[in-house]
């Protein structure tokens, strides 16, 4: 008997959502970040989303939130689809305070929110990102509740940690406080681009991987972008 | 229904556009035991395996696995089944076994094995055990619908999952037979598969299983299990592969009445003469066929 007939139509099968890579960016937009910092932190945002749509899987998987803080936090683009952000957003300078912890905070109470989203809608997701870069130091006490809070989530394994420095003035210790297994680096002048296009080539990886596998980080591209000693 | 059943299997991998781009080699692995242990005593073992892509013989965990579990699960499914409760017990600690061995003839470690596994046997009364750990799936059809008997079991995140050479594997081994409490009604069809046709073929949120399964199964029905092994294998190839980057395994078992057994069953490919742990095996009771292991792939790749 022929075996001809024997297929399966793509109508008969189902498609569950795509596993989501959600990665959050907490930038400081204090006083000292306007002019060149500024702009050139909102060319490598925009030079992220960009690599990400670009390939077919990250586009697929990647879920970008952007908070800004100051004198206080706020999450200027909320976990989403690429697809559904036409335009990258505009990070503007307020011209206040370096509030990191109340950054860092409200980075990861969006991330519980979106990670509870994911498990109510059957979503399978990868572990989340925190991207936190400032270029000063913290005028408030708040990072010192958000420090610990983020490193527990880090030794849990519930969150990757990348704190970015920006320039002389960036307080490295400070930042230190927020992960235990990526120690702080010192952005190489402004070069946003390099470090944002680093990032993005890592997602991609990330939204690739399979069960079991474990996605080691470029560190020979981290020398693209950071001050090393 | 009678106890004169008989079973058919087919299965088929096929390698992932991420390996194949990469160079690399399929992980999935799969065997299909036949034991005739005399009259009315005929067992069918089926053994699927997704070696990790940590794993640096993670491929070969996949094949020793599969090979070796669909074999012992068919010699010792009597036993298994007087006291189904210790069932993963038993299973994980003579997988152990087998793998240190390899280990040991390998000269690396166990976790280098790394594999899930899905495995089902079904004997010649209709009773059956399935055995699972880490993602994929093994799915029946009770009264014409699909129902999830084990569902994919991972971690939090997407890409973490459970292997049978973890130290907690005897824990994490999910067994469910005929008439265990989570079971109800008797499959006359069964499905295994590894997580590349997961998101294919069940639902992760409500546990629904798609149609194509009701073709795959009927098509044991009327062709031999060689012929649906390579339909399977074009199906995996044409229809599965562009949905994942993932390597794709699908097998089924269905029942067939005795004369459409009669006349589809084909001999065996061969027969198992060793493991590779060089664990023996009743050679002389059982018929194996299992996926073939890819070359390895070029120098530097």
């Amino acid at each position: 008997m022929s075996t001809d007939t024997l297929m399966i139509r793509t109508e008969d099968l189902l498609t569950n959502p795509t596993n989501r890579v959600p990665i959050v960016l907490c930038l400081d937009a204090s006083g000292s970040m306007a002019g060149d910092p500024m702009q050139e932190l909102n060319e490598g945002v925009r030079l992220f989303f960009e690599a990400l749509k670009s390939d077919p899987v990250a586009n697929a998987s990647a879920e970008v939130g952007v908070v800004c803080f100051s004198d206080d936090a706020e999450a200027i683009v909320d976990f989403q689809g690429l697809g559904r952000i036409t335009s990258p957003p505009e990070i503007q300078c307020s011209g206040g305070s370096t509030n990191l912890g109340a950054g860092v905070n409200l980075a990861l109470d969006h991330l519980e929110t979106r990670k509870r989203e994911y498990q109510q809608a059957g979503v399978d997701y990868f572990q989340p990102w925190l991207v936190l870069m400032t270029d000063g130091q913290p005028t408030s006490d708040d990072h010192l509740r958000a420090g610990p809070r983020t490193r527990r989530l880090e030794e849990q394994g519930k969150i990757v940690v990348f704190p970015i420095g920006i320039g002389v003035g960036a307080d490295m210790g400070t930042l230190a406080m927020f992960s235990g297994k990526n120690q702080p680096l010192r952005l190489q002048g402004l070069n946003f681009p390099s470090f944002f296009r680093w990032l993005s080539q890592s997602v991609v990886r990330v939204s690739q991987s399979r069960p079991g596998e474990k996605v080691a980080l470029d560190v020979q591209g981290i020398k693209g972008w950071a001050e090393l000693s | 229904m009678t106890a004169s059943a008989q079973w058919s299997a087919a299965a088929a991998s096929v390698i992932g556009r991420q390996h194949e781009l990469a160079e690399g080699r399929c992980e999935d692995a799969w065997a299909i035991a036949r034991h005739n242990l005399g009259p009315e005593r005929r067992v069918l073992a089926l053994c699927l395996c997704d070696g990790a892509g940590s794993a640096t013989n993670g491929w070969a965990g996949a094949h020793i696995t599969s090979r070796y579990f669909a074999t012992w699960l068919g010699a010792n499914y009597a036993d298994l089944a007087r006291c189904p409760s210790r069932a993963a017990s038993r299973a994980s600690a003579i997988l152990r076994r087998m793998l240190r061995r390899a280990a040991r003839a390998k000269r690396t470690s166990i976790k280098s094995f790394a594999c899930t596994l899905a495995a089902l046997v079904v004997a010649d009364d209709d009773r059956w055990m399935a055995f699972h750990i880490g993602d994929g799936a093994i799915v029946g059809r009770v009264d014409g619908a699909w129902i999830p008997l084990s569902i994919p079991s991972k971690g939090e995140f997407a890409n973490v999952t459970y292997f049978v050479t973890d130290d907690d594997a005897p824990d994490s081994m999910r067994v469910r037979w005929a008439g265990d409490s989570a079971n109800s009604g008797q499959p006359t069809a069964f499905a295994l598969f590894t997580d590349g046709v997961e998101g294919s073929l069940i639902n992760r949120q409500t546990g629904e299983v798609a149609p194509a399964l009701d073709y795959v199964s009927d098509w044991l029905r009327v062709h031999s299990e060689d012929e649906v092994s390579a339909a399977l294998a074009r199906q995996l190839e044409e229809v599965f592969r562009g949905r994942t980057g993932d390597d794709c395994s699908l097998a089924v078992l269905s029942r067939l009445s005795v004369e459409t057994y009669a006349g589809a069953e084909r001999p065996c490919a061969e027969l198992c003469p060793r493991d590779a742990a060089g664990v023996a095996l009743q050679c002389a009771q059982v018929k194996l066929r299992h996926s073939r292991r890819m070359p390895n792939p070029p120098v530097g790749a």
